[in-house]
């Protein structure tokens, strides 16, 4: 920003007076110095709201009581509603001339804000709403572990039997503590399923001329996006049947490094040198503070309220994959090294809470709100997990007999390990102290998901393996009764060179 | 329900709509949520606070370095700019423009009756007030910069910091500062000059300051 600031001014003045052209250096320094040198304090919030309730009391006393008329059809609506029914309204004035060109970019002039709410909402449920989660498929334990929903289950069983016993063990030194209270809550998100049906009977009305929509039985809109078709654009991309918004570079409009590198003029090791000088050093990747600045800079003015989150933090799990080749490399001979890589874009995490608790998933002790900034360009590249949040509440029975957390715990929790251990002397693994969580679980359906919040403790894993695809972080163990078989029937994978022998 | 019905109402709620919480108020040009201010819209006063309010406040805590005194000030500010709404003209500058302006000459009335002094030319010195709440930080950056500053005559510092520190264009400062466009890119590129003249001892005072 500063940079930006001080290359605009200094522009100005070499138009003004071209004799400063030969001082750019040093006026740069000054005009740096000048901008660093202001105090700077950010609005306190209390105070803005205050004079804003006052001024606008103010304002009514003067002028009278004229705004928006809150029996209005429209205001009747929450944001998720109103932005549906503002889409149908584009649809339907769209749709008719430009068939199916949803190009509708929100690039605006001036400061962006666009304000969304994303602040919890919480919809109190009768207890074990959820059905029974010790007999019901609505905890799966297959596919978890952080990817492997993909794998052939049956497969995975059979390895799983196969190696009974060959894996690792977790076990934590002192008393696991029971919960304070006989029930816990579990949450389960929903959307705002009205609004989305009434938005589909609006577009399954829908006559094109060129395409009757009717004709598709139950056809619904769950999909738009927009698309920002100028240099460093971005496509947003939203989910009306998630409630969730994604955001994404608009590639074409964002400048490729090694673009100049794959021409048809180069013989492949011009292509191979052209790409090895453009790839990134450590020099390049900026300190933590400068990249969440970034982030935070982008949110605010986008109107995406980060007071919503935790503090942010950068995710920097490149970076142990970065120590790892070098280590690596010093023991290969050179021909045979990988350059270590340095990803182009950068993720910094805003922490999710729920009723004032962490919450985590799979891959990250402490998730939420993703901004990922593209290093190379400064400039942030993509924003993940904006959703609503809704969510039912519903208490169950709490785990009272810690015996039986240490056995989940011992077996893995809900985040088993991959891979069998690579040596005997390696198979138990101390853990550390729990820390209460809700750990974040997707149940998949055929083509749907639906997310639980489950109340959990968090051990994190304090001298990992030598093995180098260890890459857990921490073990999950639920705080509701699970069934048990299902703990006990999860699946172990192989070690790669065992699956590839 | 028809969906040319359902058409008609989104065109006829349309500003409710943008107008609530759905917050697309700014896509809308200042001036017309200024002319919307006018008619007593209380909404579009809201939203052109939404959009100013922290500026302002960034703006005379710069000069001041005290929270409650660019509290106080802001305060006034919006206030004034609430009662003056009506006198505002779209067609002689921006909204930006007009307040800042009032921002600037309340700032000046403020230091005015707290020391007789005049415009911008004791920034830094109130922060020695009693009723300070500045940190050793934010002292030694006023130092620096007033240090910096006082080789320029107080028109030249003002346009310079407005353009700096605050970002705004030539035109802005021109209606802010009361001049014409070409005097404020005038007084900026003399005030830079005397700046780059100054420049070796000034240099050295701030390696000096840096390691004092």
């Amino acid at each position: 920003m500063m940079k930006k600031n001080v290359s605009a001014i200094l522009k100005e003045l070499l138009l003004l007076d071209g004799s400063l052209k030969k001082h750019e250096k040093e006026l740069s320094g000054i005009l740096q110095e000048i901008i660093r040198a202001k105090p700077e304090m950010d609005m306190d919030t209390d105070f803005s709201r205050e004079l804003r309730e006052e001024l606008l009391d103010r304002f009514q006393e003067k002028y009278g009581k004229k705004e928006s008329d809150p029996s209005s059809f429209f205001s009747s609506f929450r944001f998720w509603e109103k932005a549906i029914l503002l889409t149908a309204g584009f649809l339907i004035a769209f749709i008719p001339f430009q068939f199916v060109n949803w190009n509708v970019s929100p690039d605006k002039k001036g400061d962006d804000e666009v304000t969304f709410d994303f602040s919890p909402e919480l919809v109190s449920l009768q207890k074990d709403a959820f059905g029974d989660f010790s007999s019901s498929p609505a905890i799966d334990m297959r596919g978890m572990g952080g990817g492997g929903g993909g794998a052939d289950v049956k497969m995975m069983e059979n390895y799983s039997e196969s190696l009974a016993g060959d894996h690792y063990e977790f076990v934590f030194d002192g008393e696991i503590p029971i919960p304070e209270t006989s029930v816990l809550p579990v949450y389960h998100r929903v959307t705002h399923k009205d609004s989305q049906q009434a938005i589909n009977e609006i577009a399954g009305s829908l006559d094109l001329g060129l395409l009757d929509f009717q004709a598709f039985e139950k056809s619904g809109l769950s999909f738009v996006t927009f698309s920002q078709q100028i240099p460093y654009g971005y496509s947003t991309n939203v989910s009306l049947d998630r409630e969730e918004i994604f955001i994404s570079p608009l590639f074409e409009y964002w400048p490729n490094p090694f673009e100049k590198c794959w021409g048809s003029d180069l013989t492949p090791e011009e292509s191979s040198n052209c790409a090895s000088e453009n790839e990134l050093t450590l020099e390049d990747v900026p300190s933590d503070a400068d990249l969440v600045s970034q982030a935070e800079e982008f949110l605010a003015k986008h109107g995406i309220d980060a007071s919503l989150y935790g503090t942010p933090y950068v995710n920097s799990e490149w970076k142990l994959n970065y120590d790892r080749t070098l280590a690596e490399n010093a023991n290969t001979q050179p021909e045979y090294t990988v350059p270590p890589y340095i990803p182009e874009e950068i993720p910094v995490i805003f922490p999710e809470y729920i009723n004032e608790t962490q919450i985590s998933d799979a891959l990250l002790q402490k998730t939420g709100l993703t901004v990922n900034v593209n290093i190379r360009e400064m400039k942030v590249s993509g924003v993940m997990n904006l959703t609503t949040r809704r969510y039912e509440e519903s208490e169950y029975e709490a785990v009272s007999d810690p015996e039986k957390l240490r056995e989940v715990l011992r077996k893995g929790g809900m985040n088993p390990p991959y891979f069998i251990p690579v040596s005997e002397s390696e198979k138990t693994i101390v853990v550390g102290k729990p820390e209460f969580v809700y750990y974040k679980k997707s149940e998949y359906r055929e083509f749907t998901s639906d997310e639980y919040l489950i109340p959990a403790y968090l051990f994190p894993i304090e001298k990992k393996p030598s093995d180098p695809f260890f890459t857990t972080n921490y073990i999950i163990v639920p705080l509701i009764p699970l069934e048990e078989e299902s703990v006990d029937e999860i699946p172990q994978l192989l070690s790669e060179p065992d699956i590839v022998r | 329900m028809c969906f040319y019905r359902i058409l008609l109402l989104f065109y006829a709620e349309f500003r409710i709509l943008i107008w609530n919480d759905f917050s697309i108020t700014s896509m809308i040009d200042d001036r017309v949520l200024a002319t919307e201010s006018q008619s007593g819209n209380a909404d579009s006063f809201g939203a052109l606070y939404d959009r100013y309010c922290g500026r302002i406040f960034g703006f005379i805590y710069s000069r001041i370095g005290q929270r409650e005194t660019a509290e106080d000030i802001t305060s006034e500010a919006f206030h004034k700019a609430l009662e003056k709404i009506g006198t505002y003209d779209p067609e002689k500058g921006t909204f930006s423009a007009w307040i800042y302006q009032i921002a600037r000459n309340t700032m000046n009335d403020h230091f005015r009756s707290y020391r007789e002094t005049q415009d911008l030319d004791e920034m830094g010195d109130v922060s020695s007030g009693e009723d300070i709440e500045t940190n050793a930080d934010t002292n030694l950056r006023l130092e620096k910069i007033k240090t910096f500053l006082q080789k320029l005559k107080p028109d030249q510092r003002e346009v310079i910091l407005l353009r700096v520190w605050d970002d705004l264009p030539f035109r802005e400062i021109a209606s802010i500062t009361g001049k014409t466009e070409a005097n404020s890119k005038m007084i900026f590129g003399r005030g830079v000059k005397k700046i780059k003249e100054a420049f070796l001892i000034l240099l050295l005072l701030l390696i000096l300051l840096q390691f004092s």
